[in-house]
């Protein structure tokens, strides 16, 4: 059977791609397998673990629950479009300060989550914060560092307003 | 040679130089800038040219025999390049098993029967993983059904069908029908310990069998070089060097001498990454066959299916006590459900029992452990390695016996804890106690949650019943393995800058122990932890080591690296104590400097003295070195505390060493739903020496919500043909940040480990153990009910509230 193929025009981390990519390839596929953004991780690949969250227009998705034809026209970020250079995130120094990681595997999913939480509630309560992370699994750090780091950024984001 | 004014006057506290510096420090794991960029390289990020992809068929019984497969649809599909059965397989492999149990039980590919759902059957080698993964999905399989035993005690009942029926029937393996092994712990006189109790308790406990589903599933890498016939496999997978053994064992023609295992960043292991699995066989033979690399990487329905997890087990357990308090009777028998094949179970049950009285001196003892194989995902090492489950039964006995005593549970627990000045000492089981303060962690993990004030059980204002329970930790770090030895190896190298590289055998799963490691080696030489780089997880670079696991990286790793240091700085201090002409013994190595004790402004720069030794005057150093000073220091620490366990009566120091501690917990149970919620808990461990008290945080935090998640959460449901119910995450619900409290209540005690470097002991694993217990133990003070069933989710707890006609429902 013949997989239909689509143009997609799209921006990815600030650069623009254009790609012929087959109907059906999910983006989180797309974004490991044709763009080489390996940052996204895929841990369940049924919209539950959030390793593979991306922003999506500013708004946090899980890559793995929507096809890459569904972003054309539109602006993607992942985990290795945050850092400017050499320079992290806020968020991404406060999960490396306060340890909001140990694996890793997970990590990617919970900053840009964080990330799409900074820009919807600046000064969120730690009961927010867990329920706002409710959508992203992490089977190391039982996330009370998580938690943690997020409240750091938003303290950091504060500051560089 | 003048000393840097603001430099912080050098910690001389230990009298042996370099005392201090990075030790207990808050320091950032060093892998940590990578991955929260998402530049950590796991398996599934390595891209080798040509490299093929490969899926398995896997099982959709519990048990049967393979009629037939039909390959010939999916081997039309575009794409694929390879499909292949057990008969395929079979010239290049031989049966597996975990090789210190004598019981070959895996096969790569099932040859005639499949004895639980997700037992691999075929490979399909492909260009790319979708069509691996579709082509594997449109294999025919017949299946001759055959009757499915789920549990032990059908699994052992007479008329069972065998699920290993040729180890059943070669008289060499101990396998005896489904019954695989059976082991005994004795410990002083159990009948009379019983006697002369006042209040014997006794009970059935069942605990169920999870997942601990490591984010990062399972996958590998391998490469052959034609060419010189190098074997590289890059695995997830937490060690190196054990798994280059294992591979060799199971692939036919591969010496070990051949192989070289590297492991990428690992995300997560809780010990289900730590046997050969039977996608690290194939991808193996098939790249050795194509000569093409070979990427296999699994999937999480694979995972929760076939990537194995923690044994359910029951107890039939018993606990005496006089009516003083003193415990002098413990017994239990244990059943393990060890599933399809033996991997760990008989060595679990074995350290397990003879851990199974916890922190407490019960001088009477008796373990019985029968492992039972039947037709579930087999078990594995899962953090705790039976610990919890024994864990569950026991503290819940202490608690129901001071009940009947009337006495206070921890008061009860305070009298048969040893004390520190008693240290050191033999448990009744021969556990070599050397240092530990385990009265002041009850009392302060109980002080620390206002156990006093909740004790008893209250309604919260919205109609909860609030109540508190506490489990206790004694937990091995370290191992006695079967075939003789526990050790690490080390090799720490200076270059001409200063600049310190340390390899050492671990890998990196995420528990931290490079950071932990390179903070002790900058330790030695006084350096900053910046100066220091770990290389870990590669069994060409580093020396021989037994990888992660049993808590053993920052205790026995850990002091091989600090050993290994050792022998360099004393080539350091010989140069320096030439330039300075002090003694090399006065030299003190702190901030960067090697100066003589008591005479700071006598010393050097380290990386000046890293310069002299490369590029400075042959003639200007000590005699032994005129042809070239060697910046490499070498080490290897084997523990001489851990033994090999008395065949009589199961008992002997297990392990290298123990770590102590109380947890505990404060529930609320919703009496119309039956849900359970932790809403807070507090751990005090005595951990020695903390290495990184950030990192040690990240540890009991993590172990504590992974055994929270098994406690309320987690449970893998079979139906009665042994299919998985629930075999993805939105089924088989791993707690989210709103499902868990923050754990804020951490409390550390430093009673060094005289046995260790620095007198650090294990982490990792501790928090995992009182879980269960403290959980069950809180629930019961808040609803009077006692549960001895695992989970505690509303399924199991909801009809009890009702039975017990205290709650209106």
């Amino acid at each position: 059977m013949e997989r239909s193929m689509v143009p997609l025009e799209a921006t990815v981390n600030g650069q623009t791609v254009e790609k012929r990519v087959a109907a059906d390839v999910l983006l989180s596929e797309f974004l490991r397998e044709h763009v080489a953004l390996t940052g996204t991780h895929r841990g369940c690949e049924s919209g539950k673990c959030g390793a593979c969250t991306v922003l999506l227009d500013g708004r946090a998705v899980k890559s793995c629950n929507l096809l890459a034809a569904q972003t054309d026209g539109r602006e993607v970020t992942t985990v290795e479009g945050l850092a400017d250079g050499t320079e992290l995130h806020p968020v991404q120094q406060a999960f490396w300060d306060n340890h909001g990681m140990q694996c890793g595997f997970c990590t990617p999913g919970f900053v840009m989550a964080t990330v799409a939480l900074m820009e919807s509630n600046e000064n969120p309560t730690p009961t927010e914060v867990r329920e706002y992370l409710a959508g992203n699994i992490c089977r190391c750090t039982g996330y009370t560092k998580i938690v943690e780091s997020v409240l750091d950024a938003a303290d950091r984001l504060e500051g560089d307003r | 040679m003048s000393r840097n004014p603001e430099l912080a006057s050098p910690d001389e506290s230990d009298g042996t130089s370099a005392g201090g510096s990075a030790i207990g420090k808050r320091v950032n794991s060093v892998v940590g800038r990578k991955l929260v960029t998402g530049r950590g390289e796991y398996v599934d990020d390595i891209s080798l040219p040509g490299v093929r992809h490969a899926a398995f068929v896997r099982s959709e019984s519990a048990h049967a025999r393979i009629a037939a497969v039909d390959t010939s649809e999916a081997e039309a599909m575009d794409g694929v390049e390879l499909i292949w059965t057990a008969a395929d397989i079979a010239p290049y492999v031989e049966r597996y098993g975990h090789p210190s149990l004598d019981r070959p039980d895996e096969e790569a590919l099932a040859s005639e029967r499949v004895r639980y759902e997700g037992d691999e059957i075929a490979v399909v080698l492909a260009t790319d993983r979708r069509t691996a993964k579709r082509a594997a999905e449109r294999l025919d399989v017949e299946y001759e059904r055959l009757d499915v035993v789920l549990e032990p005690s059908d699994a052992m009942a007479d008329d069972a069908p065998a699920i290993h029926p040729e180890l059943s029937e070669d008289p060499e393996c101990g396998v005896d029908g489904n019954v695989l092994d059976e082991r005994e712990v004795l410990a002083g006189d159990v009948e009379r310990g019983f006697e002369a109790a006042d209040v014997v308790v006794e009970r059935t406990f069942r605990t169920n069998k999870t997942n601990p589903s490591p984010l990062e599933p399972h996958g590998c890498v391998a490469r052959l070089n034609p060419g010189d016939v190098e074997f590289e496999l890059w695995s997830s997978n937490q060690h190196p060097h054990l798994l280059k053994e294992f591979l060799s064992d199971a692939v036919r023609d591969l010496e070990p001498e051949n192989v070289v295992c590297r492991m990428p960043v690992i995300g997560g292991g809780f010990g289900v990454k730590m046997e050969l699995y039977a996608h690290e066989v194939c991808a193996t033979v098939l790249s050795m066959v194509t000569e093409r690399p070979v990427k296999f990487v699994l999937d999480r329905t694979e995972e929760l299916r076939a990537g194995r997890g923690r044994h359910a087990e029951t107890f039939d357990a018993r606990l005496g006590v006089s009516e003083d308090g003193d415990l002098l009777a413990w017994e239990a028998d244990l059943l393990q459900n060890t599933g399809a094949y033996v991997s760990f179970g008989p060595s679990i049950v074995t350290s397990s029992m003879v851990t199974s009285a916890g922190p407490y001196r019960i001088p009477n003892q008796r373990l019985t452990a029968t492992v039972v194989y039947t037709n579930v995902m087999p078990g594995t090492a899962v953090r705790g390695y039976g610990d919890p489950q024994f864990t569950f039964a026991r503290e819940q006995l202490v608690d129901i016996a001071a009940d009947e005593l009337g006495m206070d549970a921890l008061e009860l627990r305070l009298r048969n804890v040893p004390r520190q000045d008693e240290m050191p000492m033999r448990s009744p089981t021969g556990l070599q106690w050397r240092n530990a303060d385990m009265p002041t962690c009850l009392e302060r993990a109980a002080a620390a949650i206002n156990r006093d004030e909740h004790r008893g059980g209250s309604r919260t204002r919205d109609g909860k019943l609030r109540g508190v329970g506490v489990g206790t930790i004694m937990k091995r770090g370290g191992n006695k393995d079967a075939m003789g030895a526990d050790f690490s190896s080390s090799v720490v190298e200076m270059n001409r800058r200063g600049e310190v590289t340390v390899f050492t055998g671990i890998t990196s799963i995420g528990q931290g122990t490079e950071t932990g490691i390179a903070q002790i080696v900058a330790d030695r030489f006084g350096v900053s932890v910046e100066r220091v780089t770990p290389i870990v997880g590669d069994s060409d670079v580093t020396p021989d080591d037994m990888g992660v696991w049993a808590d053993r990286g920052t205790i026995i790793c850990g002091t091989a690296a600090a050993k290994a240091a050792d022998d360099l700085r004393e080539t350091l201090a010989a140069l320096a104590a030439h330039h300075l002409d002090s003694a090399a013994d006065d030299l003190v190595f702190a901030d960067g400097w090697v100066f003589e004790r008591g005479a700071e402004e006598n010393g050097m720069d380290i990386a000046e003295l890293a310069h002299e030794a490369t590029f400075g005057d042959p003639e200007d150093r000590p005699a032994e070195m005129v042809d070239g000073v060697s910046l490499v220091g070498r080490a290897k620490f084997e523990s001489r505390e851990a033994e090999v366990l008395d065949p009589e009566t199961g008992t002997g120091n297990l392990s290298h060493g123990y770590t102590f501690g109380t947890l505990a917990a404060l529930v609320e149970v919703d009496p119309g739903t039956g849900e359970v919620e932790v809403v807070d808990v507090s751990i005090c461990e005595d951990l020695g020496r903390v290495v990184n008290p950030t990192l040690v945080e990240g540890q009991i935090q993590g172990g504590i919500v992974q055994a929270l998640g098994e406690a309320i959460y987690e449970e893998l449901v079979y139906d009665d043909r042994g299919m998985l119910t629930n075999g993805t995450f939105v089924d088989y619900h791993p707690p989210t940040a709103a499902d868990v409290p923050m754990i804020t209540e951490i409390d550390e005690l430093e009673n060094p480990d005289p046995a260790t470097s620095h007198g650090q002991k294990g982490v990792g694993e501790c928090s995992t153990v009182p879980v269960y217990a403290a959980v069950a133990n809180a629930v019961a003070d808040a609803t009077g009910v006692r549960f001895y069933d695992l989970p505690l989710a509303p399924r199991n707890v909801l009809p009890k509230l009702a039975e017990s006609g205290r709650y209106e429902p």
